[in-house]
């Protein structure tokens, strides 16, 4: 017997008896509910990022946390020791780009190392982890840059626009950095390039900063395009990096 | 039961083709992964954990892409890879509290679980150690328990053995075949003894390709009349050695008991004995790739 009549038979069989759709739908429902209840009970997104953060190495946090304060108190001490308003701005700057490579390079320590691909295969991936991160930190990030430009604003009289564009555009353009580091795929020698290009960026921004009217009115123009160019470098940036991390070779460390 | 399906799968990196375009299904079983270093195992295996992306092709899971499945392919995943990291800070119990709660464990079931896996892989008493002060074998351990702990359905373990003494190698072997009875369990080495008697369907990998596949049984019937014992003086044993395979050398008084893989006969006297799964491995890596003359 071939097997379209076999089919046949089946379907003229299953039309002579009478379906309840009711006593079909109860029946499902049943039967997904016993299968639920046999499935392994599985945490809210919320829960498994709170467990994850719990559990996980905080020692990077805690570096993280304190060069933060140790900004808050420098800038804060150094009111007192007669910097002029360019210093006090340039001074920022510098602070800006080191806390953009300190929240990135968390990352690097905490899901680029060797568990990555380990952390690749759980629930919840590497690469949701790195973009849970990156929002946490960028909104860290953002409120203590908020707190410096109101700080610049309120005690040094810079516009706000004027300082928004002097501290946002070398963090935006540590991030490039930073994120362009984390895509080289260069394990182990990570830690060295974060300090490298912290070093090599900070001396940038002081060089930028002690231009002579490079922090006038005039020339906020020029700070409107860096801004508008490396938050667009950004974006195409963290594109790459995640495009990176869904081929697996950046995770993976042989 | 699952369904794990590749189709004409393959990973290039640049120039290098890891994986060649490989067919295959799995089914509920102990899977045995063969092949030599660099024969393209661990890129499967990553392939199939969904850690890595195939660059042609496609795996799928009850027939849906895995990539597509996300979080509820990874959910019925448990996998070891090869050289697994750890914080070395981390002590055993903490290091599966972290992994539980990435595969979304809650507490109450995550905390049972890993009492018993810590029980399982007699690693009870030492759950409250740093992972540094470990040895190989513990580490090891302490990777198959993290792999097990949200009762994979498919589990992936890349050189699970590696590190263990011989006593963990066997009772391993244990775990891994009462595993493999309800859910698919695939498993890469290149030890052959690892696999020899748990797998139900032993994989020969060689250059991104699987070049043969079936039961231990089926792998060693090929080379039946290729495997032979003789017994030679040493300087002859010498000229034999880089002349054919052999798969076994013994001092026996001033000569020595050659155990060669061959598919002709390769000395005067040589006889004809059983073959074995180490001897079929050798026999398809070897000589039915061409690397070595197959006569003398």
């Amino acid at each position: 017997m071939r097997n379209s009549e076999i089919k046949n038979l089946f379907t003229k069989a299953d039309e002579q008896v009478h379906v309840d759709e009711m006593r079909k739908q109860k029946a499902y429902h049943a039967m997904m509910k016993e299968m639920e209840k046999q499935r392994i009970p599985m945490m809210s997104t919320k829960n498994i990022l709170f467990h994850q953060f719990w559990y996980m190495d905080k020692l990077f946090f805690a570096v993280y946390g304190v060069l933060i304060c140790l900004g808050i108190i420098f800038i804060s001490a150094l009111q007192y020791t007669g910097v002029n308003q360019n210093e006090m701005i340039t001074v920022c700057m510098v602070g800006a780009g080191i806390l953009s490579i300190t929240s990135i390079s968390v990352i690097d320590k905490l899901f680029f190392g060797k568990m990555a691909e380990l952390g690749e295969s759980c629930c919840f991936n590497t690469k949701q982890c790195v973009a849970a991160w990156l929002v946490l930190s960028g909104m860290i990030n953002v409120m203590m840059l908020f707190l410096i430009a109101g700080y610049l604003n309120y005690h040094w009289k810079v516009g706000l626009v004027q300082v928004g564009l002097y501290i946002l555009t070398p963090y935006l353009v540590s991030s490039i950095t930073s994120l362009e580091i984390l895509s080289m795929e260069k394990k182990g020698k990570n830690s060295v390039l974060f300090g490298m290009s912290a070093i090599f960026l900070s001396i940038s921004y002081v060089i930028i900063g002690s231009i002579p009217g490079v922090l006038f009115t005039a020339a906020l123009w020029i700070w409107g395009a860096a801004f508008l160019l490396s938050g667009l470098l950004l974006v195409m940036q963290i594109k790459k990096l995640f495009n990176k991390m869904e081929k697996g070779e950046v995770l993976c460390m042989n | 039961m699952h369904e794990l399906k590749l189709v004409d799968v393959q990973k290039k990196y640049k120039d290098k083709e890891a994986v060649r375009k490989i067919n295959d299904t799995f089914t509920n079983g102990v899977y045995g992964l063969l092949g030599e270093n660099g024969a393209g195992k661990t890129t499967l295996m990553r392939l199939l954990c969904g850690v890595l992306q195939p660059t042609g092709g496609n795996i799928y899971c009850d027939n849906i892409e895995i990539e597509s499945m996300g979080a509820e392919y990874r959910k019925l995943l448990g996998y070891l890879p090869q050289d697994f990291g750890y914080y070395g800070d981390f002590t055993a119990e903490r290091f599966l509290r972290y992994m539980a709660a990435l595969k979304a464990l809650p507490k109450e079931y995550a905390d049972s679980r890993i009492d018993e896996l810590l029980d399982m892989v007699e690693l009870k008493n030492v759950k409250k150690k740093k992972l540094k002060t470990f040895s190989g074998g513990m580490i090891r351990r302490i990777g198959i328990a993290q792999a097990l702990l949200n009762h994979p359905e498919i589990l992936v373990l890349d050189e699970p053995t590696a590190g263990l003494d011989p006593k963990e190698r066997v009772r391993f072997r244990n775990v891994i075949s009462s595993l493999g009875k309800n859910r698919i369990v695939l498993l890469s080495t290149h030890i052959v003894s690892d696999i020899d008697y748990i797998a139900d369907c032993i994989l020969i990998m060689k250059n991104g390709e699987i070049i043969q596949k079936g039961t231990e049984k089926e792998i060693t019937e090929k080379v039946e009349g290729h495997v032979w014992k003789c017994v030679v003086s040493e300087k002859e044993a010498g000229r034999i050695n880089s002349n054919f395979i052999v798969s076994n050398m013994r001092s026996s008084g001033e000569d020595v008991e050659l155990r060669i893989v061959s598919e002709g006969q390769p000395v005067v006297g040589a006889e004809n004995v059983e073959s074995t799964l180490e001897d079929a491995y050798l026999y398809h890596t070897q000589i039915a790739g061409g690397e070595k003359n197959a006569t003398l």
